[in-house]
């Protein structure tokens, strides 16, 4: 089994992180500050293929958090855990994740030190890449054992890169008692799980940083395009790549959507390249598109996209809204439509998207 | 002493030091040679109070008033002539290479801007020109095909024309429609819808000469620049010479937007300096190659100024954003590199905002007086200049400066009839 069909990106609102699952457990690992103020994620695997997933614990102190993905069916995995993993004897790891979103990757390095002290946690320290979008991927021996949890870099220095250690995690794993109906937050005082109707630990007393329970807030654009995709049968939580930013699949085609400014928001969809030859007609096509809102055009090197752009205003008008969010729908819909005249009768060539 | 007989020993030869003053030597650099600068579009002054008044007017469901006041605000010259009370208002718009075609009636605006005919022999490349296009400038409008006609046709629900909305359609319109019809005509040789109007012989003849001029002057300092080891300042007198040929009134076509894209890489945060000293220099050295360059030399009306709005608070924020720079010149006695960080400073300035000739005219005779003088002198002038701009509000000053005329004249006339 390929290691790298194991590690997952995550998905929110806020950005991307990593995750990864080991032998024996239902649940992927990722960090708290990955998912922070989100309860459901969506995590995509190396095929891209997307799953909505459960936050069922967070560990503010030592940045972890456990995702629960309902629609897993299998949860074998090659990584696994070495509870007599003597980590004074590991010397080269790797690393696996998802770096600034793009598709997952492999560095290696050797750990610098096993107990570097930073703001009161001990950290495994490498001089492997580590970049944003790392954060939650696995850290592990050459033989596939885990050793850490990558978390965080230095951002001013060259191949400074930190992770859990492996010691940390066993303890939190021993600790756990897997529950897929409640959402299980460590207190930050002393060893307990506090579930998440509780406003203190029952064990010491401390109470729970509202901030752990807190939901970041959407915009009013992102109600409004996240209410359309339901509207639609699509499940937004599986389109929320960033800050205002969705994209997704609808049947074949790519669809983006993202606000470049305060004024205006773009749904855009690659459609594919244009064909090596007979490029008079499909030029044609293009150019003589006529649907009024909605836009042919090629960017680049021959990509050609379909786009409307809308003045975010009319959407705040609730006499205009129901319009632009019924071209919106439109556009959506057309998009695998034109993809595929393109590709079947003007013979244009497939776009290969990340 | 020996510092002294160091640095003057280590000049190149063919370099002489100008004066010894306080014990500093200095090197003479010719502050660039200027003309007046007349292609400033402020008989577009933007008036803001027909902006408030659009926008008032769309809060109170006066659409049509609106758009009225809307258009008053990017040139109010549009609406002259024009009956308002008819229930269709029909509006023609030139601007550069675009014919415009507006029409507003109790529904909608239209606008409808006619780009070019295809034939044959143009057509691949016309077509895949206008779809980047459509994709990389266009927001909100498309160019499409007709039979062989490329235009643009764009319409508004009344309701909808947001005065802010309205602004960006019109313009992105206007403006792109000179800006493609430009590059099709000039780059890829598709004859041109309208008419173009040229100049005389003798005024092309002028225009050329002065485009040669400042390629050589651009040159002859670059060179200097080189061989005194004075690098970064290539990217000084670069942008000085990319802005004296961009508010030379007849350099249009392909060229003029080569200028402002080679202007935009310059100002490129993310880029490397020499990388956008090469950009500069590979422009110049094209423009040097241009084998028609006559043929981008010709009259135009502007119907938009394509300067953006600007006040008092932003003009003070401008200079504000330069004032450490400055300082830090002066008081380490560069005044070489001040002269010429201010002159950029200041052609900058009037390339990004649209403001009045209380703010030009003191420009313009700052250029103009220290043309092709030492640079080092001019420095004083220039900073002086820069504080004056960068603490006053000029046209309040202005109005005061008038209004005190006149009560002055209120109380001569009423104490010479006492």
């Amino acid at each position: 089994m390929d290691i790298q069909n194991f590690i997952y990106k995550v998905l929110t609102p806020s950005g991307s992180g990593s995750a990864f699952m080991i032998s024996g457990y239902k649940f992927l690992i990722t960090n708290y500050h990955v998912v922070e103020g989100f309860f459901r994620v969506a995590i995509e695997d190396i095929e891209h293929k997307r799953y909505e997933a459960k936050v069922i614990m967070l560990n503010k102190a030592l940045d972890l958090a456990f995702l629960y993905v309902e629609d897993f069916k299998d949860y074998q995995s090659p990584i696994r855990l070495n509870k007599n993993l003597d980590l004074d004897k590991i010397q080269k790891v790797n690393i696996y994740g998802y770096p600034f979103g793009m598709s997952v990757t492999k560095t290696s390095g050797i750990v610098s030190s096993y107990n570097q002290l930073f703001y009161g946690n001990k950290y495994i320290q490498t001089d492997a890449a580590v970049n944003p979008g790392n954060s939650g991927g696995a850290m592990l021996n050459e033989d596939n054992e885990l050793v850490g949890i990558v978390c965080s870099k230095i951002t001013d220095a060259d191949n400074v890169g930190f992770a859990i250690r492996y010691i940390e995690f066993c303890d939190e794993l021993n600790l756990y008692n897997f529950d897929i109906d409640n959402l299980l937050v460590k207190c930050s005082s002393c060893k307990s799980y506090v579930s998440s109707q509780e406003k203190y630990c029952l064990e010491c007393g401390s109470t729970i940083e509202d901030v752990v329970y807190e939901v970041k807030k959407s915009t009013y654009i992102e109600e409004v395009i996240d209410g359309m995709l339901t509207q639609m049968g699509i499940n937004p939580v599986l389109c929320r790549v960033d800050y205002e930013y969705w994209n997704f699949y609808y049947q074949n085609a790519l669809i983006r959507i993202f606000l470049p400014d305060n004024d205006k928001i773009i749904i855009t969809s690659p459609l594919c390249l244009l064909p090596d030859k007979d490029m008079e007609s499909v030029l044609e096509y293009i150019v003589s598109y006529k649907e009024p809102s909605f836009m042919l055009g090629i960017y680049g090197l021959g990509e050609i996209y379909l786009s409307y752009r809308v003045y975010q205003e009319h959407l705040y008008n609730k006499d205009f809204k129901s319009d632009v969010l019924s071209k919106f729908i439109k556009m959506i819909q057309s998009a695998p439509k034109i993809q595929e005249k393109l590709m079947n009768v003007y013979k244009c060539r497939e776009f290969l998207i990340n | 002493m020996s510092d002294l007989f160091v640095r003057i020993f280590w000049l190149p030869r063919k370099y002489s030091y100008v004066s010894i003053k306080d014990e500093e030597v200095y090197m003479e650099y010719k502050f660039p040679k200027f003309e007046k600068i007349q292609n400033y579009d402020n008989s577009r002054f933007y008036k803001i109070k027909y902006l408030n008044k659009s926008r008032k007017l769309y809060k109170q469901q006066k659409y049509k008033e609106s758009v009225i006041f809307l258009i008053k605000y990017l040139n109010s010259d549009i609406l002259k002539n024009v009956s308002l009370k008819q229930p269709s208002i029909e509006v023609d718009i030139q601007h550069a290479l675009a014919h415009i075609k507006l029409n507003i009636d109790d529904k909608k605006v239209h606008i409808r801007s006619n780009i070019i005919k295809i034939n044959s022999h143009n057509k691949i490349v016309a077509l895949r020109k206008v779809a980047e296009f459509n994709f990389d400038y266009f927001d909100f409008a498309k160019i499409v095909l007709q039979d062989d006609l490329l235009y643009i046709d764009f319409e508004i629900p009344l309701e909808q024309a947001y005065p802010k909305y309205l602004f960006y359609c019109l313009y992105e319109i206007i403006y792109g429609s000179d800006r493609i019809i430009a590059q099709l005509v000039f780059k890829y040789n598709i004859e041109p819808l309208y008419e173009i109007k040229r100049l005389s012989n003798k005024e092309e003849e002028k225009v050329v000469g002065y485009i040669q001029n400042v390629i050589d002057e651009y040159e002859s300092i670059k060179q200097t620049f080189r061989e005194d080891n004075k690098n970064y300042y290539q990217w000084d007198i670069g942008v000085i010479s990319l802005y004296k040929l961009v508010f030379c009134t007849h350099i249009r076509g392909d060229l003029y937007y080569s200028i402002h894209k080679t202007l935009s890489v310059a100002y490129d945060r993310d880029m490397d300096i020499v990388k956008k000293i090469d950009a500069i220099s590979n422009f110049f050295d094209k423009l040097k190659k241009h084998h028609n360059l006559e043929q981008e030399i010709y009259d135009v009306k502007l119907a938009i100024t394509e300067r953006e709005y600007s006040d008092s608070e932003i003009i003070e924020e401008f200079f504000k954003d330069h004032k450490e720079v400055i300082d830090d010149y002066k008081k380490n006695n560069k005044n070489f590199e001040l002269s010429y960080f201010s002159v950029g400073v200041f052609l900058r300035f009037l390339y990004l905002y649209n403001v009045s000739k209380n703010y030009l005219n003191p420009i313009n005779k700052l250029l103009i007086k220290c043309s092709n003088k030492d640079a080092t002198k001019c420095s004083k002038h220039a900073r002086k200049l820069f504080i004056k701009l960068s603490k006053a509000d000029l046209d309040s000053q202005r109005v005061g400066f008038w209004v005190s005329i006149v009560v002055y004249i209120i109380l001569r006339m009423y104490f010479y009839k006492g």
